[in-house]
Formats: structure tokens, sequence, C-alpha cells
């Protein structure tokens, strides 16, 4: 059933053949079964069998929702009214919003049935989902396979967002939200076979997204197909007064084509994301899809964007400096793991902080403050920000010539985590966010797709990149690879 | 879809160009290489205090001086002319919004408080600096 | 935030009465922060209106993690107008927000959001006029403006000593604040005062605030310093928490007094932050370690740039419907209505007299406004004075002041008189006719009754008789009281004065034809 996307939802609710509480229980019963990947910290059992209540009640008065009997998971770095919301930090172990994030307002207003909050790299700083209070996550694939030279070992899922890709790999709901700052959505979406939608910034409202990096920062989306993904897009998408940073833009009655055409699509492959360190299969992959574009009439050139290179040091300036300014807030007064100190308030907030935050967390706020500095402010910062506009205008000035981007997500394909733990957090971020990263920086649109499994029987995907506002042809296009890959989510 | 071109003839029998597109090597220049940085001890209190998260131990600054040498490489770029961007919608005025005040309720605006009197978030007496780690002093030399 | 616990050790105490023969002048740059009478905060949707503490906070005021700040645009158009009411010659029309990084309890986000880099105007000025005593003629102190910027202001600290907390009021954190930042053209704590009275008549005349300062609604920060002029500026402290017209002179002046005295004496000035004690009237300084201080600012992420024009707020509209400020309002009531510099100065400075006297004179002619002048500037401003008070607290009705007015215009009433029922209008709002008449407080101008007065405050006063025969005129007031306490203070004091003078003049002729006669 849940192979076939929210399309088969809604036919089966039509039909009467189904019912949202039948597929509510389906899906909890299937969380359970996947308990030990550890995609979900906390699962909303009470408010989702009541929603997919509301949802029956619905079909029978024949006035169905769009995304009626959709359960969708959400990461737990989105707000979420009367359920516990995390970060996957100890600091925020106990806090429970008391308002819903905009984007899971618009689903849950569709009908979709919101099932639980999934796991995360804590306040998602970081590219495996391994960095979380509740546990690392695991990837569903080859997950027997993984555990055979290592007791115990696994897959990574890749993240942040990676609790949000395995709850729909593992087949327990349609679609999922995720946020993407550097990577965060499309990393674990191409590691665990799904598909991932990383929308211009802008086009989503981050209201009630607890924020990593403001100007970076999007919500996600991850779906079983591409089509699924345009219609939760089209759902969230527009103003949201609550935030200032939203755009305005028409994607409410986006629908894709049956079967799009790419004819004259002209498809340009940014020469510098293939740096050292790449799978020879990535590189196959990369090349074989650039030809199938072209067997279906794109034309396809090779592009530069030449300050690719300096791009993960510019994003790791303005994350931190990002990072340390929006967790200034986590004093423990207002919420938040608190300690006992009552010395002075400074002490409190050094002590709080001390225990909710982990190491790499307190690392990034004490190097963002670092290049704050008045005389470091400069030098750093300001410069990160110029570097900023030379990799906007670098795409900007290949978009002149191109309609898209095809280019790798992650470097390799989901590594184990024996290996995966021998590097430190910030040396594992750094390099996985390559080819990622870039399009956050110039506030891109950007659609991953899972193409095929590797040698070991892990998946391997490609990412399309557009231009601002351009989720429509990004999708269009996706969806004709989809179709001819017809990649199978299976992973037993 | 894309902007009206002249339209361009396809040869099929021919040897795909995309192919040769993608690169079979890895497209990378070698970076500079950057001295090695020594972050003073008083700058390690500084941050302590306006961050105040401590650094712990000595291999947390170590850490910060990794991150900082690797942040250098944006140095080497050329940026004279360039006027710095914080964020993509640098040229988009944000909507004002209407002053009409709305009612917050405090048992939902405030319900995650540990420490509350008579309607006061009770928090320890301020203006007291933060004291200084001195084990890093010596961890440090 | 005052906490009562910060007064860590006191100035040193210098003679203050000593004649100052000192080269050295006062250099003061002030900062004034001016609470926007908006209904809803800056940058969320809380009231602004004063309630229990905690029940006006929105989440984004609290820093609820994922919450976003959305521009009030009442505060950017009281910015605006702000700006053209002080001669800012840049008024940017992109105007962008920064934040400014330090840790307090009552600072939730851990960073204000202010307009370090781009405010709204700069490059302003401020012209006000000073009397520096009675008879003086009014001089002009003119003051730049270098820049007026939009920041939230911080919530509510207070110290419990007793338990040894703060207990955290987060009502007012959030509530839009402009800070105009004046360059240091003044050169005393009295140029200070005034400046301060002007800039709170404007933006009160502007309606973009209530200018209470005893509510907290206007707060200044000095920065003050001494230097021979032509020499390098000295070193500065900064003066916090001046809550007064009053406290801002006197502070100014005493610190001013202490730094000259300091340099005199070889003692380097220190940078210190200083608050003002208003029992022992002197700086005091408030922290004793300099720390170092470094506010990180960085460009607001979530407010990427306001185009004010882009946003319908047009510049040269606002300009040409600017209400008349106190400068203009002032020059009317003395070239049309004939007032003196003092009597404008107080009228278009005490809040609300001026929509009042404009409300009384819509009621009355003209020719009336020197009485009612009079009336309100002192009558009323001594009681408000007395009880601490603002106009608007008090119960008086324009219609019945002008009826008083009247009243005295037509010598229904005398000026002691009038003064007490305007007291009484002040408490209960009563009709000046009703209290006339329950007191039995009408004027008496009865001649015959005055001079039979008059002739036994002569007969019982002989000495001062002989004293005013001599020219000493103050001799007459025993004999005035005489009458007035036998009048119930009801009669008309000026005939009283005349009758009494014709009188003695007439004993004094009558005494020397006996004389002579003899």
């Amino acid at each position: 059933m849940l192979v076939d996307g929210i399309g088969s939802v809604a036919r089966g609710l039509a039909a009467r053949t189904l019912l949202p509480s039948e597929i509510c229980a389906a899906s909890l019963q299937r969380i359970k079964q996947t308990e030990e990947l550890n995609a979900y910290i906390t699962v909303v059992e009470e408010k989702a069998r009541l929603r997919a209540r509301q949802g029956d009640k619905r079909c029978e008065s024949g006035k169905i929702l769009p995304l009626d009997g959709v359960t969708i998971a959400v990461k737990d770095n989105f707000c979420t009214a009367g359920v516990r919301t995390t970060c996957a930090s100890k600091m925020l172990e106990d806090f429970v919003p008391r308002y819903t994030a905009t984007v899971i307002q618009r689903l849950e207003r569709s009908g979709a049935i919101v099932i639980g909050k999934t796991n995360m790299d804590e306040f998602a700083m970081g590219a495996g989902a391994t960095d979380s209070r509740f546990g690392p996550s695991k990837n569903p694939w080859r997950y027997e396979r993984a555990g055979e030279s290592i007791a115990g070992d696994f897959y990574i899922t890749g993240g942040s967002s990676g609790g949000s890709a395995v709850a729909v790999a593992s087949g327990t709901c349609f679609g999922a939200v995720g946020s993407d700052t550097g990577g965060s959505v499309r990393n674990p979406s191409a590691r665990c076979g799904v598909f991932a939608l990383k929308p211009s910034y802008g086009a989503l409202s981050r209201h009630g997204l607890i924020p990593l990096t403001h100007s970076l920062d999007v919500p996600g989306l991850i779906g079983l197909t591409i089509d699924d993904l345009a219609l939760m897009f089209s759902i969230c998408a527009g103003v949201d007064p609550l935030d200032s940073t939203t755009i305005r833009t028409n994607f409410s009655g986006l629908k894709l084509h049956d079967e799009p055409a790419l004819n004259g699509l002209r498809v340009g492959i940014p020469q510098e994301y293939h740096c050292p360190g790449m799978q020879d299969e990535v590189i196959k992959l990369w090349t074989d899809v650039a030809d199938l574009l072209e067997k279906l009439g794109c034309e396809v050139v090779a592009v530069s964007l030449p300050h690719t290179q300096y791009s993960l040091q510019c994003y790791s300036v303005l994350n931190c400096c990002d990072v340390a300014s929006n967790l200034a807030c986590y004093d423990g007064l207002e919420f938040g793991c608190r300690t006992e100190s009552m010395e002075s308030t400074e002490d409190l907030f050094a002590e709080t902080r001390l225990k909710g935050f982990s190491d790499v967390v307190r690392g990034r706020i004490l190097s963002g403050n670092f290049f704050l500095l008045k005389g470091n402010y400069d030098k750093f910062f300001r410069q990160a920000m110029r570097l900023r506009r030379l990799i906007y205008s670098d795409f900007e000035t290949v978009f002149r010539n191109v309609d898209l981007l095809l280019a790798p997500v992650t470097l390799t394909e989901a590594i184990l985590y024996s290996e995966w733990s021998k590097k430190d957090n910030r040396t594992r971020a750094t390099l996985e966010d390559y080819c990622t990263q870039p399009a956050n920086l110039a506030g891109l649109p950007a659609l991953s797709l899972p193409c095929r499994l590797s040698r070991n029987g892990l998946p391997l995907g490609l990412q399309l990149i557009g231009p601002a506002l351009s989720e429509a042809r990004l999708m269009n296009t996706g969806k004709r690879i989809e179709l001819e890959m017809d990649f199978q989510h299976s992973c037993k | 879809m894309g902007p009206t071109r002249v339209p361009l003839v396809i040869f099929r029998a021919l040897s795909s160009k995309a192919r040769s597109c993608v690169p079979q090597e890895p497209v990378f220049r070698k970076l500079k290489e950057h001295p090695r940085v020594e972050i003073p001890i008083q700058t390690v209190h500084l941050l302590e205090r306006l961050s105040l998260v401590r650094f712990g131990e000595a291999e947390a600054v170590t850490r910060l001086e990794e991150a900082v040498k690797f942040a250098q490489a944006i140095f080497d770029v050329d940026t004279s002319n360039v006027e710095p961007m914080h964020t993509v919608l640098e040229n988009r005025s944000v909507p004002l919004r209407e002053d009409r005040p709305q009612r917050w309720d405090p048992k939902l605006v405030l319900n995650n408080v540990t420490k509350m009197e008579e309607g006061f978030i009770v928090a320890p007496p301020g203006n007291i600096a933060l004291k200084e780690d001195e084990r890093l002093n010596d961890l440090r030399s | 935030m005052i906490l009562k616990a910060t007064l860590l050790r006191s100035a040193r105490v210098w003679p203050l009465k000593r004649n100052l023969s000192s080269d050295l002048k006062g250099v003061v740059g002030l900062e004034v922060h001016v609470q926007i009478a908006s209904k809803s905060k800056l940058f969320s949707s809380a009231p602004t209106a004063p309630g229990p503490a905690n029940s006006q906070v929105a989440p984004f005021d609290a820093a609820i993690p994922g919450t976003l700040p959305v521009l009030n645009r009442q505060c950017v158009e009281a910015a605006v107008k702000t700006a053209l009411a002080l001669n800012c010659r840049e008024i940017n029309q992109i105007m962008r927000f920064d934040r400014k990084h330090y840790f307090y309890a009552d600072m939730p986000a851990g960073f204000q959001i202010t307009q370090q880099f781009h405010p709204v105007a700069r490059k302003g000025l401020l012209t006000c006029q000073i009397q520096r005593h009675p008879t003086a003629k009014p001089e002009a102190i003119r003051c730049r403006v270098h820049q007026i910027q939009l920041e939230q202001d911080s919530g509510k600290s207070i110290h419990d000593e007793n338990a040894n907390v703060s207990l955290i009021d987060l009502n007012r954190a959030g509530v839009g604040l402009l800070e105009i930042v004046f360059k240091p053209d003044l050169s005393s704590g009295e140029d200070a005062a005034a400046l301060v009275k002007e800039l709170v008549a404007i933006v009160r005349a502007l309606g973009v605030s209530t200018g209470r300062m005893e509510e907290g609604a206007v707060r200044v920060d000095a920065n003050v310093s001494v230097h021979r002029p032509g020499t390098p500026l000295g070193t500065r402290t900064e003066i916090k928490n001046m809550n007064s017209v009053r406290s801002v002179r006197h502070a100014i002046d005493y610190e001013i007094k202490r730094q000259i005295r300091s340099v005199e004496s070889g003692i380097p000035v220190a940078n210190v932050t200083m608050t003002f004690d208003t029992e022992s009237d002197k700086t005091v300084v408030m922290r004793d370690k300099e720390i170092t201080q470094d506010y990180r600012f960085f460009p607001e992420p979530n407010i990427p740039s306001v185009d004010v024009k882009q946003m319908g707020i047009n510049v040269d509209r606002l300009r040409n419907t600017l209400p008349p400020l106190p400068g203009e309002q002032r020059e009317d009531l003395m070239q049309r209505l004939g007032l003196s510099f003092r009597a404008a100065m107080v009228i278009t400075s005490e809040e609300n007299f001026f929509e009042f006297f404009s409300e009384v004179l819509l009621i009355l002619d003209s020719k009336h406004a020197g009485d009612a002048e009079y009336v309100l500037t002192c009558d009323v401003l001594g009681y408000l004075n007395e009880k601490s008070l603002s106009l608007y607290q008090t119960e008086v009705t324009a219609q019945n002041f002008a009826k008083l007015i009247l009243l005295k215009a037509t010598r229904k009433v005398n000026r002691q008189r009038c003064s007490n029922i305007i007291r009484l209008m002040l408490e209960d709002g009563t009709d000046p006719e009703e209290i006339l008449e329950k007191n039995n407080w009408s004027l008496i101008a009865d001649t015959t009754l005055i001079s039979r007065l008059c002739d036994e405050a002569i007969s019982l006063y002989p000495k001062e008789c002989n004293k005013l025969r001599q020219g000493k005129e103050r001799a007459a007031n025993k004999m005035l009281a005489h009458v007035r306490r036998a009048t119930d203070s009801r009669a008309d004091m000026v005939l009283v004065k005349k009758i009494l003078l014709e009188r003695i003049h007439a004993a004094n002729a009558l005494r020397d034809e006996i004389q002579i006669g003899r």
C-alpha cells in the first residue's frame, strides 16, 4: 500500500476500500515493527488516532480532504502543539510548545495525520542522524547484513533529517517533513532511497521551525513519489504573515504532467561537484543519468561554478555565527532544562548550557562567537558574506545558459556506523555537505532522487538544482527520471 | 521549457556528448596552506563569557582552532568590490503588520517555565561576571 | 530596570559650592530611549498596555523557539515622523535591523534586535530655547542628532533582596523603542534638561509616545566628559537611569563638577558607568569592574530589509501632515496671544496643557488668554507638582475652566479665591459657580466696606503706616492681611491696596493739616 504513495490512499478512500483509521493503525503497527531503526523520538498515537477518526467521518460524509488518511512524520525540530519537541537535545527534552509550525498546520488542515516526531542530529548539527540524545537512527537498507562483521553495526541514515527519511523508507508513513540547511533533507533521503524536495528559500514558512541558520534553513519534504512531493508542496506553499521571509508564489494549484517531456531542456553538469573522495559508483550514476537525459531530448552541457570549492568554508562560518546567535535563548528561564544554580544568572546560564548541549553544539557556539568578535567580524563574517554573493552569482550566471543542474547529493552511499564514528562530527559533517550546501547558500530549490542500488545494495541518488522558484520544472524533470529509473523502494 | 532559442539538431548517431560532460576525475584545486591557529588564553576566557558556554577541556580549544584554520580558506578568494550578502532576499521588503494587539494567555506562552512565583519568572541575581576557568590556563601552556 | 543591589560604591564627595573658575568645560552627549505608544509591540502582536506580570507576552517576546519577528507598521511610521520632526537630513528609504548580543535575564533571546548600521535616520538637528533666569532673553540651544534607530525594549527585572533572586516580568519585553543618539554638543545639565524637555514635548505632540519619564516612557543616558576647548575630548563616564528632567540636570551638573575637580587634582577620570542617586543627589558608580563587552553585531536575518516607500509609507506626505510642533506652538502663543516665553514654555512642555489651553480658548475670547495662562501655569501647575499628577489625571474640564476665567475677568471672584476654586475643580470636577456659591466666595468690591476696613487697619498698625509714608512698600502687607482676613479673602486686593494707600495719604494729609493748623 505504502509503496504507491498518496495517490493510492486517495483512490482507496474514494472507493471506500480504505479508511483513515485503518491506515493510521497500519502505520502505528509498522512503527512498532521497525522500532529498532530508532526513526522516532515521540510517537503521537492518541492524537493520530483521533485525527484519523475525524478523517473517517469526513469520508463517510463524502467531504474528503486532499491528505485524508495520509500519515506523515515530522522532524523533531518543528513545533507541534501539545507534543514535545526536542531537537534531539537534552536542552529541550521536556519542551512542549503550545503552537504548531505553519507547514505542519497546513498539512493537518488538509487532513494529514502526524504520526510521530522523528530523530535527527542535535539541533540539526550533523549529517548522520547519529549525534542525537536519543541515539542514532539506522538505515533500513541492508539492515541485517550490516551487523554481520561487527555486532550491532548498521548503515547510517545520513542527516540531519535521518529519522524522517527512515520513517518514509521503512514504510511507516507516506511522507515526512524535514529541514534542509546544508543538505539535511537531501542527504538522508538519497541514502535511504526516498525522494526529497528542498524548496526555494522563502517558498515555505519557517514559523515553528526551530532554527539552525535563519538565512539558510528551509522546511523540506520527503516522500515516496515526486507526485506526492508536489502535492504536499502545493499545500504548504504560500505567504505566511508569521514569517516575514516568505514570498508570494503560485504553487497552490501545482500539478505535474503525467509523462513530462524534456525536449529542449538544457541541463548543466557542474564540474566542480566531482570532489576528492567521491565514490566511483556515484560518478557512474551521474554519467548514466546525464546520458539518459540526453536520450530524452535534453541538451547536456558542462558548466562551471568556480567558487564551489570555498563554499563549505563559507558555509561553516555563516552557520556557526547564526548558531551562536540563535542558541543564545537557551538559558533555562523560559524553557529548557534548567539546573539548580542560583548564584548568578551568568552561572545558571553557563551550567544549563553545559548540561543541555552536547560538545558539538557548544563547539559551534564558541566558533560562531569567535568569528563575530569585533576584530574578526570583517575578516571572517563579512568575507563569508561576500563569498556567499560570489557563490550566488555563480549560479545566476550558469542559469542564464541552462535550465537546471544535475549533480550528486552525497559523496558515497551510506556508510557503516563503525566507520562513521571514527571521524569527529565537524570533519564528518563538513565533507558530507559538499554538493548540497551551495544550493542553500544561493537559496535555490533542489530535488534529490534515488536512482539505483550500489553494488552493496545501498541506494544511490542524484539531485536536480534549479533557479529560484522553479520547483515545477524541477519536479516535472525529476518525475520523468523517476519513471525511467523506476527505483524499487523495498528495502528488505 | 526554457527561453526560446534557435532549435538545435541532435545527431543521435553520434556518441553521447552528455557522458563526456561528467568529469571522471575530481575537479579540485589544492587549497593554500594556512598557518596553525593559536587562540590566546584571554580570547578563550572572553569567548566563554560571551557565549556562557564552557570549553571544558583543552581539546575543545584545539577543535576551535581547527575550525578557524579550516575557515581561513575564505581569505584566499578575491572579494574586492563585492558587497556582502546576508540573505538571498536582501532586496525584498518585509511586509508590515497592522498595529492590532492580540491577547496571549501566559499559561500557553510560559507553560515551560520551571520556576515561577506569583506570575514572575524567577532568576538568580544578575551582573555577576562568570568565573574564569583556571584549569584552561594550565592545560594550554 | 533599576536593581536595588546595583549601588555598589559611592563616588567621592567634593564640596560643590566653591566658585568654579576652571577653563575646563563639560561635554555632554545624550542617548534618549523613547517608548513608542503603539498598541502592540515592535515585532510581536502582544499588547503594550500595562497588566499583571507576564500577561502581555507573545511567544516571540519570550524567545520561544521557532517564532519569528514581524515588524509593526505603526512603529515604523512613528520613527519616520520623529526623524522628520528632528530635521533629519538622511531618512533611509531602506532600513535594516541588527542583533546586539549580551545575556540578561530580562532579555530572553540573548540578543536585542536594534539598528546599528542602517537606522531609520541620521543627521538631524534639535533646537530649543532656554531662559536662564526669569528676566533673561531666551537663548537657543542647538544639538545635532547623530542617528535615530528602532529597537526592542527589554523586560523588567525586580530584585528581591530577601530571597536574593530577580523576578522577571516580560510585559515590556519587545515594546518598540526609538533610540535617539545626540552628538556631544551640550555642555551642561541645564542645557541637557532643556533639550530633554523639548524632545519629550515633540514626541508627545507627534503622538509617538506618552513622553512620561516617570513611567519610563522616556529614559535618558548621558555620556559626560570634560576638556579644555580646542583640546581632544576627555575620558567619559556614562550616567544611566535618569528618570526625570530634574535628575538629568542635577546628575550631569554634579558629574561635570566632579570630573573637573578630579582632573584639577591630577586624578584621571575613569571610564565607568554611573547611576544617579536621587536621595543624595550624586552620581554613583554602578559597575565597579570594567568588563570587556563585545556585542557581536550582525544583520537580523529574519527581517531582510524594510523598504519604507514600497510598504506604503510616504515620507513626503508625513512631512506635510506633521502636527504643529512645540516650537511652532510657542511662536503662536507668544505672537498671537502675547504670552510670555515662560508661559509658552510651560504650556508646550507640560503634558496636555497645550490641548487643554487650546480647548479653553475655543470657548473664551483671546483677550482672556493672559488670565487663563496665569491660572494654568501657576495654580494648576502648582497643584500638579504638589500631588505629582498630570493634568489628564485630574477632573477639571475645559468648559469649567473657561467659566472660572470668565468669573475672574468679570470680577465675580478674586485671584486668591480663584486659586482655591481651581484646586477643588481639579479634585472633583465641580462647576466653579457652584463652588463659589457653596463657599460664599464671591468677590467683595464694596468700596464703603473696604474703606472702613482700611481705616481699621490703619488705626491698628500705626508703625506700618509710618513706614509706608517713608516709602517702604512692604509695610502695607500687615494691613492688607487684616482686610483680607476680615473679608474672608474675598476682597479685590488690587482695589483694597488702592483704597488703603488713598486712605493713608488722606490720613496723612489730614494730620498734616491739623499740624499746620496748630
